[in-house]
């Protein structure tokens, strides 16, 4: 296990709903981060975005076989907590880029 | 998220009401080293206060995720809760909106109440207030992932919470939190413990506790410290008890110590002081064990006393008496986030000495030290 800072397993990770991730302590005061659909797709490394540690995750990745529906809703919609202004506004400016390039497409 | 300019507009304003020699080095992602800045110190930097009361000494400083409790007593002997770095899960109260990059009083409105001890786990604080003629009360503040609050799991983060203690006992004489679990104790005696368990790690059996229970030990506690998933509590005995996961060797050992008189936790890995000699157990990858793995102890320096131990997450720095000399401060273990003050960012694994420095920007004696999530405290004088 030499690589990973740690191994997890799921149930003491925490499920943050606006992002949409399991999250658990990184010992820098950020948080190593592993999306559903990472989990549908048998991944299992949790990454901190401030560190090079990473942790590698204990689950059962059948539990989470239906998260392939559920990409269409990824972003935007839910609720707000644990997550900033800041990132929402960056989410509605780069999806209106997305869309204003497909509208040009289209053209 | 870039305050600079109005950081040094506080260093300038504020420089004249620093009383108080408090350096830190290491992680800052919310401002949580209280220096003026966002960024990361690999070097001991002065800790910033707005407008602290003259003659402040500091009694505790405790550190969560991304947040520092500070309890002072001012000159005239009043207790004062400041805090600094990331409150938006209401963990330094309801007032505190923007992340804060100095100290600043937290307010609680609690008429007649002094704050008395203090600890944080992950994104949540603990205080017991004190008052004259009346029992202690334990207050919780922030955020409720694993029952952290001690009130069921209710996800309130509105102002704060009192946890209600299953014991009689008037006076609240120990605090400590760990990553998501809390250790009270009461009277000098009864432990009570809340928070997560799935490890053991406040006894059985193993689940969340969001209600505290009282933890059943045989024998008198001394004192105690918690891990990420552990728990050891020293008796007066001088033999020390682990409770909770030993996947990483983090209990290993222990029960066969005696004559210990201080123990320290790091997220996965415990510290037992005999004598001047720490016996160390636990993860090893980056260094933590201070020790080659054959060897029975941490590498200390000799004709050094030592004083205290303060066990950050996954680092350990040590305040040791020095016969003839001033006092000095080692550290070892992890050190990604220049958290050893040594304007590097490499593991240190066997103890080096980090004050006092020539390079520091301040100059004197090392009084106290406290260790965080890859952030370290030196109380110089
Ligand atoms: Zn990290």
């Amino acid at each position: 296990m030499g690589a990973y800072y740690d191994e997890i397993e799921i149930e003491d990770m925490v499920w943050d709903a606006s992002k949409r991730v399991y999250h658990y302590p990184c010992p820098c005061g950020d948080r190593f981060e592993i999306s559903r659909q990472q989990l549908a797709n048998y991944e299992d490394i949790a990454t901190c975005p401030s560190c090079s540690l990473i942790i590698r995750v204990i689950y059962d990745p059948l539990d989470y076989e239906d998260e392939e529906e559920d990409e269409e809703d990824e972003s935007g919609g839910e609720g707000k907590s644990g997550s900033s202004d800041d990132e929402y506004f960056q989410d509605a400016i780069e999806k209106l880029t997305l869309g204003d390039a497909e509208e040009d497409s289209k053209a | 998220m870039t305050r600079s300019g109005h950081n040094i507009t506080d260093v300038i304003q504020h420089v004249h009401y620093v009383m108080i020699f408090l350096v830190s080095a290491g992680s800052n992602a919310h401002g949580q080293l209280a220096n003026g800045t966002i960024d990361d110190s690999h070097t001991f930097a002065a800790c910033i206060f707005k407008d602290l009361p003259p003659g402040c000494r500091i009694i505790d400083l405790c550190c969560g995720a991304n947040h520092t409790l500070l309890l002072l007593e001012t000159g005239d002997g009043i207790h004062e809760l400041w805090g600094c770095g990331d409150g938006r899960a209401g963990q330094l109260g309801p007032d505190w909106v923007e992340p804060s990059t100095s100290f600043r009083p937290v307010m609680l409105n609690c008429d007649g109440y002094a704050p008395k001890l203090i600890s944080a786990s992950w994104e949540t604080s603990y205080v017991v207030l004190a008052c004259p003629g009346q029992r202690d009360v334990l207050i919780s503040m922030g955020a409720n992932d694993f029952g952290d609050l001690g009130v069921g799991t209710s996800r309130s983060a509105v102002d704060f919470h009192v946890v209600e203690l299953p014991c009689n006992g008037e006076t609240i004489t120990a605090l400590h939190a760990g990553q998501h679990h809390v250790v009270t104790q009461v009277d000098g005696a009864q432990l009570v413990g809340w928070g997560l368990s799935r490890h053991g790690q406040l006894g059985e059996p193993k689940s969340k506790v969001a209600i505290p229970r009282i933890i059943s030990v045989d024998g008198q506690i001394k004192s105690f410290a918690l891990g990420a998933h552990h728990t050891v509590l020293l008796l007066t005995s001088g033999h020390v008890v682990g409770l909770g996961s030993n996947r990483k060797e983090q209990l290993h050992g222990l029960e066969t110590s005696s004559d210990v008189r201080l123990v320290g936790c790091t997220w996965n890995g415990t510290y037992a002081v005999l004598g001047d000699q720490i016996h160390s157990t636990g993860s090893h990858s980056k260094g933590q064990l201070g020790r080659s793995p054959t060897d029975p102890y941490v590498k200390l320096p000799q004709n050094h006393h030592l004083k205290k131990l303060a066990c950050g997450t996954e680092h350990v720095l040590a305040l040791f008496d020095v016969v003839d000399g001033d006092p000095e401060v080692w550290g070892w273990g992890w050190n990604e986030h220049g958290n050893l003050g040594l304007g590097t960012t490499q593991d240190i694994r066997h103890p080096v000495k980090i004050w006092p420095r020539d390079s520091a920007p301040v100059s004197g004696n090392a009084v106290d030290i406290w260790a965080g999530p890859g952030t370290s405290w030196i109380w110089v004088q």
